[in-house]
């Protein structure tokens, strides 16, 4: 675990190096340092055993970080189950985003060197073994998601609003952590992660209330309902930060701090139930606002949303061990995808709009078969047992998961259908400049195609009771259930394509009364409170304290009340 | 023992420096910048020095106060027998000689006309901060607790005419230091002693202890700038030139804290606890008031900074009325990196002002390192400071924890914006003006410090924690 850390440090500096002194041979040599991270990553697979998901940890102290009451806070790697599975991931994907963003980008070396800083404080947030760790790593995360998310920022100047937009709202979420922290020493003396007993205080478990500060900053960085948006608006990163950070890594740190403190805690059942409900909403709601978007990335962000809604929610039920091969196979494929996208905008100089493709697979034969591939594998039609073997828990919430997976189908069949079929949209120029010359990027993409399946193998292999028949039963409905949604749609389509015929956007699909309002909802959240909301008490305050003067008189003001109180107090005491 | 030896050298080196520089010809002193060189010199020999004051073996076998009557009786200078150190006086006088050392290298490139003048009333304002925070005698502390007003308030004018500046400066400490000596007064009048920790021992009745506690608490709140005795921070620092600034923010305002914990906690323990929480109500004010202002007056840098300061300033105050060794450690380790932190801010906004930003976008890391710790963020020693504290107040004090939370966050909108919206965003194209490596060296050392002292804070908390508990 250190020598990982140690190792997407070093790749940091040496890129950071490279472009500091302008020699690309530097930068270079960092991707193959980050390579030698994933390849030592692997051997942490042996920690892996998926009966016991933390009990059982190996811990390298490193340094006393702080010591409060007495008690000595140790920074060092944890290795257990869960961090082992998150590290391995981590550090796979951003050897793979490093490799894609030397063929995706002109200038890599900063954006290598966020990538891989971004690597080394997921590592610290995952490998932590107490809460303090845990924050700085997760601030850490922050920061550099900010920093990624950010890179664009000379373009344009809405970009780097947006990005602080992002920003602000994950440090808002940031807040509750500290408090949750900030009860734990208080009330439970201690912040390791460890088995704590129920403690009660007025009759309410403080457990609860912990978890229950804890799930605000779990669904901000998950991006659930109410804070979805950050998410889209994320996309403004360069694509590999996309594939790495918004498919993979920042949107699993909410899973892995959920897995953990529910692991840790004695919750009670009702506060579940409630997180379960609103994380499935999350799913469906993510799923049909997929719909809206014609922009490639931001379709894929939603569906992000709604999967990882999913997975929190079999968290919920009490079924970790499928949410987190889930989340594996999720990360793999949706990095994939987000690849694929990159692909194709990469073949359209930058063009991600898809009213303005159609009809690409003749032009870029490549791209279309591994695009073809990735959403195969992301719909769960080549074989994902873990897929269907969520679906063991109750009735309601089956259903809510088939729901939200055959609206998962229905989208990704539309972006496949209106960037690769059809009649194509493209305007000269781009027809112009379309290649797909970048051998470097459909290598890339094939190979995590590949890691892919081998991590589909490797879970289908482990000695578990995973593989259950009536898995292999709904495994096979859901096969039945894709072809039957790719004939649906396919009728579908010829209604559309007489449309398209009149004008040259794609028709709006109508949204029902509820989902409007839900999306305007979204979109109040959006607008409004960060912008209008914060300057207009940034005027009301301007208004009001204009000049040194006015605040010299509300000084005097509050002064003499506060003089007042004082002298009240000392009489009352005297 | 060295470490006598090692105060006696550093109260006394300033003054011979200040005696040197006034005998250097005013005409030369243009053309050469003699005195600018001989004040580095001193001021760097007297934080070297300093810094052997942290290997005194006696002090770390929780030894409360030495005093060095009986070792310096032979020395020439008899006002010496009232100079005592322990843990925190030397955190605080190595942070003065480093401030001072700091606040010459910006001099250096920023005072143009008054060089001298410049270079003798800051090395005569160190040599006295640094017998403040040594002395162990209440009229010694009183008489420099006065007395840095003056060099201060010259110092204030030096870049060009502020005089409306330091008219509202002096007068508002003026009628702080009146209040102060009204205190000390009474206080000798009642005990006949004017030793601290002798005084420390001694009883007062309630209405004593309540009326000297009040006296005392508004003459040092105005130094310390507490919420609504803080009007003269802001102008001060806004007219003010920057190595005046980085003075005032890094040792002047922390005089007033070593006041608070020195004179209110240690001697009246009782009528402290007693007030704690009006105080810390008004310090949370403070702290949200300062936040605010400052996200109200982002467009002018070092009033930005004034008020961010009132801001952590309030959060000190929060960790020193805490009442637990936690949070006092917590307070110093906060007033330490406050004054790293806001001088190295300073020196940014001085940098700003006098360069454009694509000359110095290859230092931004660096400066980005200096706007995180103004934000709090975890690994530097903002934070750490921060965190102490409100892990110390939390249940005590809910309300105003929260407050300090608030703050943080709001403080991701003037420090954080700010540093966006400079470096950041659409490029233009300027002519080139390259920064002089001089300044860039008090930047990288200042964010070299503020990593290690927000990574490795451990050792450093384990020494002011020792110290913290000899207050209560």
């Amino acid at each position: 675990m250190l020598i990982i850390f140690v190792l997407s440090i070093l790749a940091a500096i040496i890129s950071f190096l490279g472009k500091y002194l302008s020699k690309p041979v530097l930068v270079k040599l960092s991707i193959l340092v980050s390579w030698i991270g994933a390849v030592s990553s692997l051997s942490l697979l042996r920690y892996i055993n998926l009966s016991d998901l933390c009990a059982t940890y190996t811990f390298v102290d490193v340094f006393n970080f702080a010591s409060i009451y007495g008690q000595v806070i140790r920074f060092g790697f944890r290795t257990d189950t869960l961090s082992a599975l998150w590290t391995c991931i981590t550090a796979i994907l951003c050897a793979f985003t490093n490799l894609y963003s030397v063929g995706y980008m002109q200038s890599y070396a900063k954006f290598i060197t966020y990538n891989n800083l971004f690597s080394a404080s997921m590592l610290l947030f995952v490998s932590a073994n107490n809460f303090l760790q845990s924050y700085v790593g997760w601030e850490l995360i922050t920061l550099f998601s900010y920093l990624l998310i950010n890179y664009y920022h000379y373009l344009k100047e809405e970009n780097g609003d947006i990005a602080f937009r992002v920003f602000i709202l994950h440090k808002f979420g940031d807040i509750f952590f500290l408090i949750s922290i900030l009860l734990m020493v208080v009330y439970l003396g201690s912040f390791e992660l460890k088995h704590f007993n129920s403690f009660h205080v007025y009759g309410i478990n403080i457990h609860d209330i912990i978890f229950m500060l804890l799930l605000i900053p779990i669904s901000i960085k998950s991006a659930q309902f109410g804070f979805m948006h950050w998410l889209k608006n994320a996309m403004i990163a360069p694509t590999p930060a996309s594939a790495f950070l918004h498919a993979a890594t920042i949107v699993s740190a909410g899973i892995y701090l959920f897995i953990r403190t529910a692991l840790i805690f004695d919750l009670s059942n009702t506060i579940k139930m409630y997180a379960a409900s609103y994380f499935i909403f999350t799913s469906i709601i993510g799923a049909i606002f997929a719909f809206k978007e014609y922009d490639l990335k931001k379709v894929l962000a939603y569906s992000t949303c709604s999967k990882i809604g999913l997975i929190l929610a079999t968290c919920c039920v009490g079924n970790y061990v499928t949410a987190i091969l889930f989340f594996a196979i999720h990360a793999f494929s949706k990095c994939a995808l987000f690849f694929c996208v990159g692909n194709i905008s990469h073949a359209l100089s930058n063009e991600r709009d898809m009213r303005k493709m159609g009809g690409l697979s003749e032009d870029l034969p490549k791209t279309y078969s591994v695009t073809i591939l990735s959403t195969l594998l992301f719909l769960g039609i080549i074989p994902n047992v873990i897929d269907t073997s969520m679906h063991n828990s109750n009735l309601c919430f089956s259903t809510a998961i088939y729901i939200a997976e055959i609206l998962a189908i229905f989208y990704m069949l539309r972006v496949v259908y209106f960037v690769f079929h059809g009649e194509s949209h493209l305007d000269e120029k781009s027809r112009g400049y379309l290649n797909e010359k970048s051998s470097l990027l459909i290598v890339s993409t094939i190979l995590l195609i590949l890691a892919n399946v081998i991590v589909r193998i490797l879970i289908f292999m482990q000695p578990n009771n995973i593989v259950t028949k009536e898995s292999v039963i709904q495994y096979i409905f859901s096969v039945v259930l894709f072809i039957c949604c790719v004939f649906i749609y396919k009728s579908l389509k010829i209604d559309i394509a007489k449309y398209v015929h009149l004008s040259v956007h794609l028709p709006q699909i109508e949204f029902s009364s509820l989902t409007k309002k839900l999306l305007s909802f979204q979109q109040f959240i959006e607008n409004d409170v960060y912008s209008k909301v914060y300057v207009k008490i940034v005027q009301i305050g301007r208004k009001l304290v204009v000049q040194s003067d006015s605040e010299f008189l509300c000084l005097l003001v509050g002064g003499l009340l506060v003089l007042l109180t004082v002298i009240n107090l000392a009489y009352g005491r005297l | 023992m060295i470490s006598n030896n090692i105060l006696s050298i550093i109260l006394l080196a300033p003054l011979l420096g200040a005696l040197a520089i006034l005998f250097i010809d005013n005409k030369l002193d243009e053309q050469n910048k003699n005195s600018s060189y001989v004040a580095l010199w001193v001021s760097g020999t007297a934080f070297l020095f300093s810094l052997f004051l942290f290997y005194d073996q006696d002090l770390s076998s929780s030894l409360y106060m030495r005093n060095y009557a009986e070792n310096l009786a032979d020395f020439a200078f008899s006002f010496n027998k009232y100079f005592s150190l322990n843990h925190i006086s030397i955190i605080f006088i190595s942070l003065t000689t480093f401030i001072t050392f700091i606040s010459f290298i910006v001099g250096y490139d920023e005072i143009v006309t008054k060089r001298k003048v410049f270079s003798i009333l800051v090395l005569l304002l160190e040599s006295l901060c640094c017998a403040l925070f040594s002395t162990s005698n209440i009229v010694i502390f009183y008489a420099c607790f006065e007395a840095i007003l003056i060099p201060m308030y010259f110092i204030l004018g030096v870049n060009g005419d502020n005089f409306k500046v330091g008219r509202k400066f002096f007068i508002c400490l003026l009628i702080g230091s009146i209040f102060l000596l009204a205190g000390v007064i009474y206080t000798i009048s009642l005990t006949g002693v004017t030793n601290i920790n002798s005084l420390a021992n001694f009883y007062f009745s309630s209405k004593q202890a309540s009326i000297l506690f009040i006296t005392m608490f508004v003459g040092l709140a105005f130094k310390t700038a507490i919420f609504p005795f803080h009007i003269w921070l802001p102008d001060t620092h806004t007219l003010a030139p920057t190595s005046a600034s980085i003075i005032l923010s890094g040792v002047f305002l922390k005089v007033g804290c070593y006041g608070l914990l020195v004179l209110l906690i240690n001697i009246l323990p009782k009528t402290s606890l007693l007030y704690s929480q009006t105080i810390c109500g008004l310090s949370a004010i403070g702290v949200i008031y300062g936040a605010v202002m400052a996200c109200l007056k982002k467009y002018e840098f070092k009033r930005l900074i004034a008020y961010a300061s009132i801001s952590h300033i309030g959060i000190i105050v929060i960790g020193i009325f805490s009442f637990n060794s936690l949070g006092i450690s917590g307070a110093v380790f906060q007033m330490v990196s406050h004054s790293i932190t806001s001088c190295g801010l300073f020196i940014i906004a001085y940098i700003l002002k006098k360069y454009k930003v694509e000359s110095i976008k290859r230092y931004s890391m660096i400066f980005f390192i200096i706007f995180l710790s103004g934000v709090s963020f975890p690994l530097t020693s903002n934070f750490i400071g921060e965190f102490y504290v409100l892990s110390s107040v939390f249940y005590t004090h809910t309300l105003s924890s929260i407050c300090i939370l608030i703050a943080e966050f709001i403080s991701m909108f003037y420090l954080f914006e700010k540093f966006r919206k400079t470096f950041f965003g659409l490029q233009t194209r300027v002519e080139k003006m390259t920064m002089s490596y001089f300044l860039s060296i008090p930047v990288c050392v200042i964010a070299g410090i503020i990593i290690l002292l927000g990574v490795f804070s451990h050792k450093f908390m384990l020494y002011t924690f020792q110290a913290a508990q000899n207050y209560l």
